[in-house]
């Protein structure tokens, strides 16, 4: 395997104490930035970049690759521990981390699975990027605007996974997520659309401020039921040694992780999807598959599925990066930035001409999953004092941070008015048992689904089968979709006429 | 003044009409400004979607707001409500005395005289606020919080 | 009493602490104090991301500024809401704030919103740009001719390229070429490397694009230039085979120039204008700038200071509002 010499030439780059120290300073600054509400890894990267003109470029990269990807280590710790998704890839994690946290009193074993299977879909997603390589980014090229149509509507059926015990709440609420996330300007005709003549609303809602509102604002209200509960959730445990995983443990996170992880890598080398779209997509996979306890009362499958695919999506969209100078995201393209400012030209000759750097930068991403995975096994109990906190002192922290986070994440009040918002609607619609995760997977993937779909009609000149089956990819993917879809009409149809009883299901 | 008395409302008929009008003015919107289908080029307009989408909403809402006619409507605590009621006197607070002190007075105001903490709680739990605030969001993150019109005239602009 | 005064002066130095304010020397001229945001609308990779890297780079590589200048990408809303946000800054950041500001943002800008050059403080004009069509290295069309004989049986082609200006070029084009927006469609991407993404997949016919962005691509072979959408050729090497559309029998050259400038929120005080236009000015006299930006990426190097940048961009705004029939 010639990629492999070359992995192996990239750790003797990697390896002098000045990479190793940027890629620990990288890792810590990372988690932070990534615990924080509102300040993704975008802003994240962004605001390192400066920091490391001076450095040699493979440092500087070095440094910033392990801060984009820690960065997906420390999104699960506010999401487990106050269920607020500090970035949206970490809005399923906190749907299985805060209640196996809280209801299931195991935080220390939250935190850790969702470590563990950060660094197995890590890992996954490096292999994948090393075997494969350029071809990988090849790869992703192949998915076009009708592939892409398709591949999201296969995504987008997922809702139907994660609407639960009422579909029609679900969809009622999925598709007032639509909406409001085609608020905005229209890519394709450049025109203002549902705007109602409101400039803000011209740059459509924001993610992360509609994220922390609907999650941990609602969260926040619901909370007052509880704030003087004398008894604290959690009260022994709180030690390293408490927080360790069973053997049983392992063997429920396992499998999760590596489908998630190698799905992930997937998704994460497509144009645009990212590392959210991964874990949600990987999340509704593992509802296909067995769990023992179901999907959102706290089952370490679920965090496990969201973990490890979001970690493999970070490193699976460096392939595109690398091998083509085209940027999976919008962290993607400030690191591309970067190349450029250190006098690097990404683009499809960067791994011919610059191999130290392209493999340098991929080695390093191996250490700092280690080197992530090491701190954050080391500040598990520091974390975990916070649940020692009572339930009616947090409740006015919390709202702190969901002002700041909301705020930072636009730099204006708009993101709290909007947080604020989605916190009130959130809290009443799940009172009223609608779950509002599908909501946040429609409002994340159908601005994906329209602009690539209308893409794909403005290409084929309108004609609908040429989009569904204008392509290999594009007809596998049709099939799966009409097998998704006709898949329940089947089952009730058969078990209606006898000829099929279904099993208890554990999902 | 505990706020657990419980109101009864019917939000459970009240959500589907929420949803319905939703959809109904996306609708209109969608169908009056930009069409569905751009018939010169073949190709969707901007309205397109939305409007399939909306005409779902549309559908989805009279399914759910049948289904919710046998719920007896839930009940609702005022004291759930003190937290929005709290995070608007924030925002007032920061629009007008800027955003550090307006954390200050919240936090003193919800833990001290909401909760009745101790001195020694409240102090605490404002200065963990203010580390968030200052250190780490203001000074390393760079973001430049609202600093209230109170502020802006001692800043002179 | 004397305690009552202590606690008002600490109170405001604590403001100012929190706040950042801004230096402004007792003669009226100003040097940064606080970090710079250059705020760029549209995605890194593109023309306007790489005028901006080369700006800063120029800047600080010859000592022209030693402020520290953060890129801040704000794509939302077509780019709409950067420029609202940079035009509405006000106090020290205000300062502290410039964006790059080009002929293909003022467009959508004048066409969808209410904002208007009057929002900002223009501070200069540096360079003119314009683009070329590329094939891919899988696509359909070779040739420009290819393209035309396509075109000419009645088959569909497909440009994916950017907002703004390409638009406005690919407008031209179909006028010139008298052909339909279904028969030469348009996909408009976020970016350019967006639209090239589909183009190497084959996804698309060809990409409508400035040279800066396609560069690598066409020296790694994947794409090539088939025609220039300039009066005369490219000069450099690697784009002077591209023909101009007169070459062929028949059509007349198009031409729609895209200039590239930085502007501040309206609310930039006088001293910080004049700092960043003469830094601005200085940039364009290096050689970092002249050689590493300029005619690398084929453009034309024309500098405007702030006065005669903002009676350029005044001009441009009256002429393109009339030509869309909006008032002004």
């Amino acid at each position: 395997m010639e990629n492999f010499a070359w992995l192996f030439h990239g750790f003797g780059v990697v390896f002098s104490l000045q990479n190793l120290g940027a890629c620990l300073l990288g890792s810590i600054l990372g988690l932070i930035v990534g615990a924080m509400p509102g300040i993704g890894s975008l802003a994240g990267v962004a605001l390192l970049l400066p920091l490391t003109y001076k450095f040699d470029p493979t440092t500087a990269i070095i440094m910033l690759g392990a801060l984009y990807y820690s960065n997906m280590y420390g999104g699960a710790f506010s999401a487990i521990l106050l269920n607020i998704p500090g970035d949206s890839p970490a809005v399923l994690t906190a749907v299985d981390g805060y209640p196996m946290a809280t209801v299931k009193k195991r935080p220390g074993q939250a935190l850790m699975t969702a470590n563990a299977s950060s660094c197995i879909g890590g890992i996954i997603g490096m292999l994948i990027l090393v075997i494969l390589g350029p071809a990988l980014a090849e790869l992703g090229l192949k998915f076009g605007p009708a592939e892409m149509t398709v591949l999201l509507l296969v995504a987008m059926t997922s809702i139907g996974w994660l609407v639960g015990g009422n579909p029609v709440q679900g969809l009622l609420l999925s598709f007032i997520g639509i909406l409001i996330a085609s608020i905005g300007m229209d890519v394709q005709t450049g025109r203002p659309r549902f705007d109602f003549g409101n400039i803000y609303l011209l740059g459509g809602v924001e993610c992360i401020p509609f994220v922390i509102g609907t999650v941990g604002f609602a969260q926040l209200m619901q909370l007052m039921d509880e704030k003087d509960n004398k008894v604290n959730a959690v009260t022994d445990k709180l030690t390293i040694r408490g927080s360790m995983l069973t053997a049983h443990d392992w063997k429920r996170l396992t499998p999760p992780s590596i489908r998630a992880g190698v799905m992930g890598t997937f998704v994460g080398v497509l144009p645009g999807a990212g590392a959210t779209a991964a874990s949600f997509l990987a999340y509704a996979m593992q509802k296909a598959f067995k769990s023992e306890e179901p999907l959102g009362t706290g089952a370490i499958e679920g965090i496990a599925a969201s973990e490890s695919a979001n970690n493999a999506a970070a490193a699976g969209s460096f392939a595109p990066l690398l091998a083509l100078g085209i940027p999976g995201s919008g962290t993607g393209a400030v690191l591309l930035g970067g190349l450029m400012m250190w006098g690097l030209n990404p683009g499809p000759l960067l791994f011919t001409n610059d191999p130290d750097f392209a493999w340098g930068l991929i080695a390093s991403l191996f250490i700092s999953n280690i080197v992530a995975l090491a701190i954050s096994l080391g500040i598990i109990p520091v974390l975990l004092k916070i649940l020692k906190v009572p339930v009616r002192v947090m409740i006015p922290i919390i709202m702190i941070v969901c002002f700041v986070g909301a705020y930072a994440s636009t730099y204006s009040m708009f993101g709290v008015f909007v947080m604020l918002l989605a916190g009130v609607f959130g809290y009443l619609f799940e009172k009223n048992g609608y779950s509002t995760s599908p909501m946040l997977l429609a409002f994340v993937l159908a601005p994906l689904l329209e602009d690539n779909m209308r893409k794909a009609f403005i290409g084929t000149g309108g004609d609908i089968s040429e989009v569904f089956f204008g392509s290999g990819i594009a007809i596998v993917l049709t099939t799966v979709l009409i097998v998704i879809c006709a898949f329940p009409v089947v089952r009730t149809i058969l078990t209606k006429t006898g000829a099929y009883t279904p099993k208890k299901k554990s999902a | 003044m505990n706020g657990k008395k419980t109101v009864k409302l019917p939000t459970q008929q009240i959500l589907p009409i929420i949803g319905f009008i939703v959809g109904l003015v996306f609708f209109m919107i969608g169908m009056g400004d930009f069409g569905f289908w751009n018939h010169n080029t073949h190709t969707p307009t901007e309205g397109f979607f939305p409007i399939i989408i909306a005409v779902g909403l549309m559908i989805f809402s009279v399914m759910a707001f049948l289904q919710s006619l046998k719920k007896k409507g839930e009940e609702y605590k005022a004291l759930n409500w003190y937290v929005p009621l709290g995070f608007v006197g924030l925002i007032v607070g920061v629009f007008v005395i800027g955003t550090v002190p307006a954390v200050i007075v919240f936090e003193i105001l919800w833990c001290r005289f909401y909760e009745k903490m101790s001195w020694k709680t409240t102090i605490i739990a404002t200065i963990f606020c203010l580390i968030i605030v200052i250190p780490i969001f203001t000074m390393w993150l760079q973001i430049d919080f609202p600093i209230g019109i109170i502020g802006n005239l001692i800043m002179g602009y | 009493m004397k305690r009552r005064i202590a606690i008002v002066a600490m109170l405001i130095v604590a403001m100012a602490v929190f706040a950042g304010g801004s230096k402004e020397s007792g003669d009226g001229t100003f040097t940064p104090s606080r970090d710079v945001t250059w705020t760029v609308t549209s995605n890194p990779g593109g023309g306007s991301d790489i005028f901006t890297q080369e700006a800063k780079n120029a800047m600080s590589t010859n000592g022209i500024s030693d402020a520290n200048i953060v890129i801040d990408y704000v794509t939302d809303g077509g780019g709409e809401v950067g420029r609202l946000n940079v035009s509405r800054m006000t106090g020290p950041r205000a300062d502290h704030t410039i964006l790059t500001f080009n002929s293909g943002d003022i467009m959508p800008m004048l066409a969808n919103t209410d904002n208007r050059i009057e929002n900002f403080t223009p501070l200069a004009v540096m360079a003119v740009d314009k683009q070329l069509l590329f094939a891919g290295d899988i696509t359909k069309y070779q040739s420009w001719q290819e393209v035309l004989d396509a075109l000419a049986a009645g088959e569909r082609v497909v440009i994916a390229g950017s907002k703004g200006d390409d638009i406005e070029t690919y407008n031209a084009l179909i006028k010139e070429l008298g052909v339909s927006q279904s028969q030469l469609a348009y996909t408009t991407n976020d970016s350019t490397s967006t639209a090239i993404t589909a183009l190497l997949g084959g996804h698309v016919d060809l990409v409508l694009g400035k040279p800066a962005a396609a560069e690598q691509y066409v020296l790694a072979g994947r794409m090539k230039p088939i025609l220039a959408l300039s009066n005369e050729r490219f000069p450099t090497e690697l784009f002077k085979d591209a023909p101009t559309l007169g070459e062929f029998e028949g059509y007349n050259n198009v031409e729609v120039p895209v200039w590239r400038g930085v502007v501040g929120p309206k609310a930039m005080s006088d001293a910080a204008a004049d700092y960043w236009t003469e830094c601005l000015r200085q940039v364009s006299e290096t050689e970092d700038w002249q050689v590493g930006y300029i005619q690398r990426n084929a453009l034309i190097s024309q500098f405007m200071d702030r006065h005669e940048a903002a009676e350029y961009m005044k001009q441009y705004q009256v002429d393109y509002l009339a030509k869309i029939g909006k008032d002004a």
